[in-house]
């Protein structure tokens, strides 16, 4: 019978055994970087660390956290452009990548071959454990470029033994033709992207998404298909399972949702150590139920290493193990947002992911909508806009009224609600920016 | 270059071919091993090209 598992040794190892190796990969990094890196180097020296310290877990926090701040002051000086962050000489350096933040300058990252190897290795536990399989033909709509995004997916489907198939520059409409040609029966994306696919196939190209062959999708970038509205209107649309997984170009693809869709990913614990540490007091969360931001550190990654990098990304342990075997710890609910997207409106703290997970509960919305929060005089306003299907147009007072408590509901909070024509609000290609606060410009 | 000197090369990658072929059986079961098995047999096809031997297609599909 075939395995479940990309890896069935470590995916199922035993919890204590693991650790054991956690622990000896995390000291062998901390060495590595010490030795290497004149950056690492001084962070340590400055916080008094030598890479002997670290003899036990209780060590683990007296390494000092990374953050992409500290990135960029690392980069700064020779060689260019990795500066003293680079633990191996430039001509080792194979792949250049860059962090896609929308403000001030990003984060470069360099991978030797080997790094770049570990990067589609990631990603075959990804795959493997949604059910790519050799005789899937993939199709990745993703325009390839100086962003990570899909580049280690592609390699990854070409070490499973799929056929991949390249969508780059081609346009939304021109993909969902070519994935209709090819009878591709697996792909890629952002959820935003993959609703926007949908609506352009039916709306433009009058292909209902359903009758194409496509059983699964994996999805990142945006934690919507870990958000179960979101998903479902995704699956819905493509008549296909949806995966998230979640990953980022300092870290790397650092966890997955299998089969059993368990309301959670795993942690790739053989290749990453996630720590959880409350926001306010910093205190390492261990046990499920409390929501903190993740620390990561990636074991196998070198030229650039991740050693505890603060990501800013919420997150919580799952109370209950995967039945699918995977010893790996589950993250409820996947990414739940980012430490620095969860704001505080009229003294209450506000998720856009849980806005998200009531608009796309109505499915007389469009796939579309966006949220501004705004400050006149010293009260503070929350306005949502949304599109009404057609259908809906003759209930729009009772959806509003629904709408609204449901919002109410999920966030304690009251919103201005916008009705917009359909097709008017912004369309987005990669990563949505829906929520917009605006008391940050005033 | 020194026909001796080819000759080790030829011999080391025959080794690694056939060692490829017993990690890959010994593997059966174990994804992680036999996809990357098969990643290097292809690296392994390069090396043979670049002897000149005439190479056969042996990827397996998993």
């Amino acid at each position: 019978m075939e395995t479940p598992y990309w890896n069935p040794y470590l995916e199922t190892l035993d919890p204590e055994a693991l650790k054991e190796i956690q622990l000896k990969k995390f000291q062998n990094m901390v060495l590595w970087a010490f030795e290497r890196s004149p950056y690492y180097r001084e962070i340590y020296q400055q916080a008094g660390l030598e890479p002997s310290d670290i003899k036990s877990w209780d060590d683990v926090s007296k390494v000092p956290k990374m953050d992409k701040a500290r990135l960029k002051e690392g980069q700064e000086g020779d060689p260019f452009p990795y500066g003293r962050l680079l633990c191996q000489p430039l001509e080792e350096i194979t792949e250049f990548r860059q962090t896609s933040g929308t403000t001030g300058k990003p984060v470069y990252q360099a991978d030797s071959w080997a790094d770049w190897e570990w990067w589609s290795e990631s990603w075959c536990y990804i795959l493997w454990s949604q059910g790519y399989r050799a005789t899937d033909r993939v199709f990745i709509p993703f325009g390839y470029n100086v962003f990570v995004a899909f580049w280690a997916a592609h390699y990854a489907v070409e070490k499973l033994g799929c056929e991949v198939v390249p969508g780059g520059v081609l346009d939304t409409a021109s993909r969902v033709l070519k994935m209709q040609e090819l009878q591709t029966t697996a792909m890629m994306g952002t959820p935003t992207y993959l609703l926007n696919m949908a609506d352009v196939a039916r709306n433009r190209l009058g292909i209902d998404p359903k009758t194409l062959p496509i059983s699964r999708i994996t999805c990142a970038g945006e934690p919507g298909a870990s958000i179960p509205t979101t998903k479902k209107r995704l699956e819905d649309a493509w008549g296909a399972k949806v995966f998230d997984h979640a990953g980022a170009t300092e870290i790397g693809a650092w966890s997955y949702e299998c089969t059993e869709q368990p309301g959670g990913l795993h942690v790739n614990e053989g290749l990453f150590l996630v720590e959880i540490e409350d926001v306010d007091t910093g205190a390492l969360i261990t046990e499920p139920g409390k929501r903190g931001k993740m620390i990561i550190t990636a074991f196998d990654r070198f030229a650039q290493p991740c050693i505890r990098f603060d990501s800013k990304d919420i997150i919580e342990w799952h109370p209950e193990p995967c039945p699918c075997g995977r010893t790996y710890r589950l993250i409820k609910g996947g990414v739940q947002g980012r430490s620095d997207d969860i704001t505080k409106v009229k003294g209450v703290l506000l998720s856009p992911s849980a806005i998200e997970e009531v608009v796309r509960g109505f499915a007389e919305l469009s796939d579309e909508y966006e949220v501004t929060v705004e400050r006149i005089g010293d009260k503070e306003k929350i306005t949502l806009k949304i599109e009404l299907l057609p259908t809906a147009e003759s209930n729009e007072k009772e959806i509003l009224a629904l709408l609204a408590n449901a919002l109410r509901l999920n966030t304690n909070l009251g919103y201005i609600i916008e009705v917009h024509p359909l097709g008017s609000l912004p369309r987005y290609e990669v990563k949505a920016r829906r929520f917009k606060d605006l008391r940050k410009i005033h | 270059m020194e026909t001796g000197k080819i000759n080790k090369i030829r011999e080391s990658m025959e080794n690694l071919s056939q060692n490829a072929d017993i990690l890959a059986s010994n593997a059966d079961g174990f994804p992680a091993i036999i996809q990357n098995t098969e990643r290097l047999k292809a690296c392994i096809r390069m090396m043979e090209m670049a002897l000149g031997q005439v190479t056969m297609t042996t990827e397996k599909r998993s």
